[in-house]
């Protein structure tokens, strides 16, 4: 039996097209959406909130600070840009976990194997999210208008990055098990396996995921960065569990290889102008 | 005009009296004197395939190995020598046949170079074991079994851990194995699905499957020896003395008396099966299911049945000589190989490592798919590429095509037939639920899913050569286990469709392993059961009757799963 190239054509591009339209959406931040991804610019850089801004800091890490900044930032809005950041920056890794569901489910079955395991996968990640979002708050109080928190949490990142417990969660991630074809047991089955994917993925992808909330300037560009390299990661086969450096590179290898393909393949009288372009790959 | 031809190993009887196996055994010694870190070391070849040298925990580490030959384990290359070589063997890979092909090119030049400098002769080629060839051919040529060469030396040949398919060291190849993979016309499912770097992969393309993994675990097999049986109740009181000095020291290592460890394993864990390696011997200790009784085992395993130890016997590269010659032989037929780029490029086009050899000329041979493509491309040819089997996939099409009813296909439709694997694959029926291979085997009611069956059963009614028939596929997922040397016969409504040889099962068991885990799919096509049953107007029935049995009644020690079994039927338009 083999899976034609259409059909993984028909789950790849839909996921990076909804990965892409989302980015778009962060980016453009349609009616304010996107307070999470903000919120401290509109602490640190609208005068109209300097004078809350003070209040909060004078008044140290309290309740009620505490309450004052979620009245900045409400929970309807941290949820929803919370909700965005999953959806622009997991999406691309879920392409292969959703390709199995649909190669293992029958095809009237489908669409709703799929999304029985996004939504499982997705409240693993929004119950994740309560504790991240109020961790970067609690940040904020403790150290306003500071680099502090994402220096310490970016080491933090480092060492779970360099940690066998990190590659232990990428490993469980590549485990495609079995599942059921019928009735309420395929259900559960999708669910199951969107919520297992979800806790590996959480607790391969949780301190990547703090990092680009605590950034200020470089929030996009953080989240950019985080994406390459969980995108990457997920591209790697599992390793045996061990301390050691990962560099994130299959993707980069991926791209350059399939660029420099891509440039061989383009008839001859075109080549000439780009061997310049060759030259850098 | 190629340079160098391989010819059959079995010539002049597969003895020593064949100079290529004399030259062969002596090239082979060669490469055994060099130690583990030279790239030119047989035993850097075998790790170059896979290898398990630090695993200290017993067999199947190097350390743990029963000689001969000796395997060492040490001196280690630098981490960039193994980073670069070792542990680059494809399977359930589209990479498996180019992989191995620029694999056993690279060792042929390693033996012809030390052939050469024992003064033998520079067209040195590497023979083949045709085991589907008349007579006696499925045995192993006798020169691999015996214990001295000719002038009296020993011979490098001859490993002790072969056991063969009936648990008696006899070595040939069973009647599960077959040459039947050569009707396919579709390079996916023939050589292995498009994967990236694949080490450890998921589903064989059935040259893969059958028979390069039956012959594997036929040559390697495995012995199983009792050693005693104790009632629960007498285990605290079972005398250390009693127990092979190597069990009970492996006791001791790890803290454990014997009574303290049965008890706890008795009470805590029924129905589990738990291994012990001291070294030289695998011992098994299990319950017998009542919990009244612990049964202790001793087991050895043939290196040929695991991917990281395969490699070591001197047989392995006479069997995938084999497999490349089958390839070829299937080219010659008029079968396309990929023209993908992806495939052409090799795993660098994914981002993955590349084919890397040492040559014995110190360079390194880094090739891709496209390098070998064709053995019009290279310096070798085949003596012969008869594979023991009418090559005839247009008549098979025709056939079937008559048998539903329709006008025979001409060849230019064979040949086409379903290259991009059709857009109609679909699951038309499973069994829900894990099943746990005893040594009884197992049984599986597939349901058919009624709409998809009747998709089937339009398709079949409407076969014509423009509108080419469903082909349907029967499927064991996520099968796992702890030990590669088992063989599982199928059937599908008493009929037989095929041999599942776990060969790379233990790795794709790991849960650190490739896969994470997810263990290896088997691909079985039960078309012809198909349209048998529609023929007889019996497809309407709601299930399929499949059973699985293992070729040990012990089979029950390896913990053998299957996570679901499945049925798909694959349009062809």
């Amino acid at each position: 039996m083999i899976i034609s190239t259409r059909e993984r054509t028909r789950v790849t591009i839909p996921i990076l097209l909804i990965s892409a339209i989302t980015w778009m959406m962060l980016l453009v931040n349609p009616g304010s959406i996107m307070t999470l991804a903000h919120h401290r610019h509109l602490v640190t850089d609208s005068g109209a909130m300097t004078h809350a801004h003070h209040s909060v800091t004078d008044s140290g890490a309290s309740p009620v600070s505490f309450q004052m900044l979620l009245e900045m930032n409400p929970i309807s809005s941290l949820t929803a840009g919370w909700a965005l950041m999953l959806v622009a920056m997991m999406s691309p890794t879920l392409i292969r976990p959703i390709y199995h569901i649909r190669e293992r489910s029958f095809k009237q079955r489908r669409a709703r194997s799929v999304t029985l395991f996004v939504l499982g996968y997705a409240a693993i990640w929004m119950a994740a999210g309560g504790v991240l979002i109020t961790v970067m708050l609690m940040l904020n109080l403790l150290a306003p208008r500071s680099y502090l928190p994402a220096v310490g949490v970016g080491i933090i990142a480092f060492v779970w990055q360099c940690s066998p417990i990190k590659q232990r969660c990428l490993n469980r991630g590549h485990n495609h098990s079995e599942l059921a074809a019928f009735g309420i047991a395929a259900d559960l089955d999708a669910l199951r396996f969107g919520i297992t994917h979800g806790v590996w993925c959480v607790g391969s992808c949780w301190a990547l995921m703090l990092l680009p909330m605590l950034l200020l300037q470089v929030h996009f560009a953080a989240m950019a960065v985080v994406t390459f390299v969980m995108t990457s990661e997920r591209l790697e086969q599992p390793r045996p569990l061990s301390w050691r450096l990962r560099f994130p590179g299959k993707l980069m290898r991926i791209v350059v290889a399939q660029t420099r393909i891509r440039l061989q393949s383009l008839p001859s009288r075109v080549r000439p102008s780009l061997a310049v372009l060759r030259k850098l790959f | 005009m190629a340079n160098f031809t391989r010819r059959n190993a079995w010539n002049n009887g597969g003895t020593f009296a064949n100079p290529n196996l004399l030259w062969y055994a002596k090239g082979v010694g060669v490469m055994q004197s060099h130690p583990l870190d030279d790239r030119n070391s047989w035993w850097f070849f075998a790790a170059i395939h896979g290898q398990f040298i630090t695993y200290e925990i017993g067999f199947p580490g190097w350390g743990f190995i029963p000689g001969p030959p000796q395997v060492p384990t040490t001196p280690l290359p630098s981490q960039d020598l193994q980073n670069l070589y070792w542990d680059q063997c494809q399977h359930q890979s589209w990479y498996f046949a180019p992989w191995h092909r620029g694999y056993l090119m690279a060792l042929e030049a390693q033996i012809r170079a030390a052939v050469v400098g024992l003064g033998g002769p520079s067209d040195w080629a590497l023979p083949y074991w045709n085991y589907f060839g008349p007579n006696y051919e499925y045995e192993i040529p006798p020169a691999f079994t015996q214990q001295t060469l000719p002038d009296g030396t020993p011979n490098p040949l001859f490993v002790k851990a072969r056991h063969g398919p009936q648990e008696d060291d006899v070595i040939y190849v069973s009647t599960g194995a077959n040459a039947n993979c050569q009707n396919e016309t579709n390079y996916n499912r023939y050589g292995g699905p498009r994967t990236p770097f694949s080490h450890s992969g998921e589903t064989s393309g059935v040259l893969e499957n059958n028979p390069h993994n039956v012959v594997h675990t036929d040559v390697a097999g495995l012995r199983r020896l009792r050693l005693f049986s104790v009632r629960s109740e007498f285990v605290d009181a079972l005398n250390a003395e009693q127990l092979p000095v190597g069990l009970r020291d492996s006791f001791q290592e790890r803290g454990y008396s014997l009574s303290s460890q049965a008890r706890v394993f008795i009470e805590e864990a029924p129905r589990r099966s738990w291994w012990i390696f001291d070294g030289t011997q695998a011992y098994n200790i299990s319950n017998s299911g009542d919990q009244r009784r612990l049964d202790v085992s001793g087991l050895k395993m043939g290196l040929m049945s695991d991917p990281d130890i395969a490699a070591l016997d001197p047989i392995f590269y006479l069997h995938h000589c084999n497999i490349d010659r089958m390839w070829a032989a299937w080219n010659a037929k008029g079968n396309s190989n990929p023209t993908d780029i992806n495939w052409l490029s090799g795993p660098p086009a994914g981002g993955g490592r590349k084919f890397a050899m040492p040559m014995p000329d110190g360079s390194d041979w880094v090739y891709t798919p496209a390098d070998v493509n064709s053995l019009s491309q290279l310096d070798y040819a085949y003596d012969d590429l008869t594979t023991g089997l009418p090559f005839l996939p247009a008549t098979r099409l025709s056939q079937r095509l008559m048998r539903l009813g329709a006008a025979p296909a001409v060849a230019s439709t064979a040949q086409g037939e379903n290259m991009d694997g059709g857009d109609n694959a679909e699951l038309l029926g499973a069994h829900d639920g894990a099943l746990q291979i005893k040594g009884s085997g197992a049984r599986a009611t597939v349901r058919l899913d009624p709409d998809v069956r009747g998709r089937v059963s339009a398709s079949l009614a409407d076969a014509s050569e423009t509108n080419l028939p469903d082909r349907v596929y029967l499927r064991l997922e996520n099968v796992r286990g702890t030990i590669d040397a088992f063989k599982l016969n199928v059937s599908v409504n008493q009929q037989n469709v095929g041999t599942a040889a776990l060969f790379g099962l233990r790795r794709a068991s790991l849960k650190d392993g490739q896969h994470g885990g997810t263990g290896l799919t088997f691909v079985f096509d039960i078309t012809d059961i198909i349209d048998n049953l529609f023929l007889a107007n019996a497809l309407d029935e709601d299930s399929l009757d499949v059973r699985i049995e293992p070729n040990h009644a012990f089979a029950d020690i390896a913990q053998l799963t299957i996570g679901r079994v499945s049925v798909y039927r694959q349009g062809q338009q």
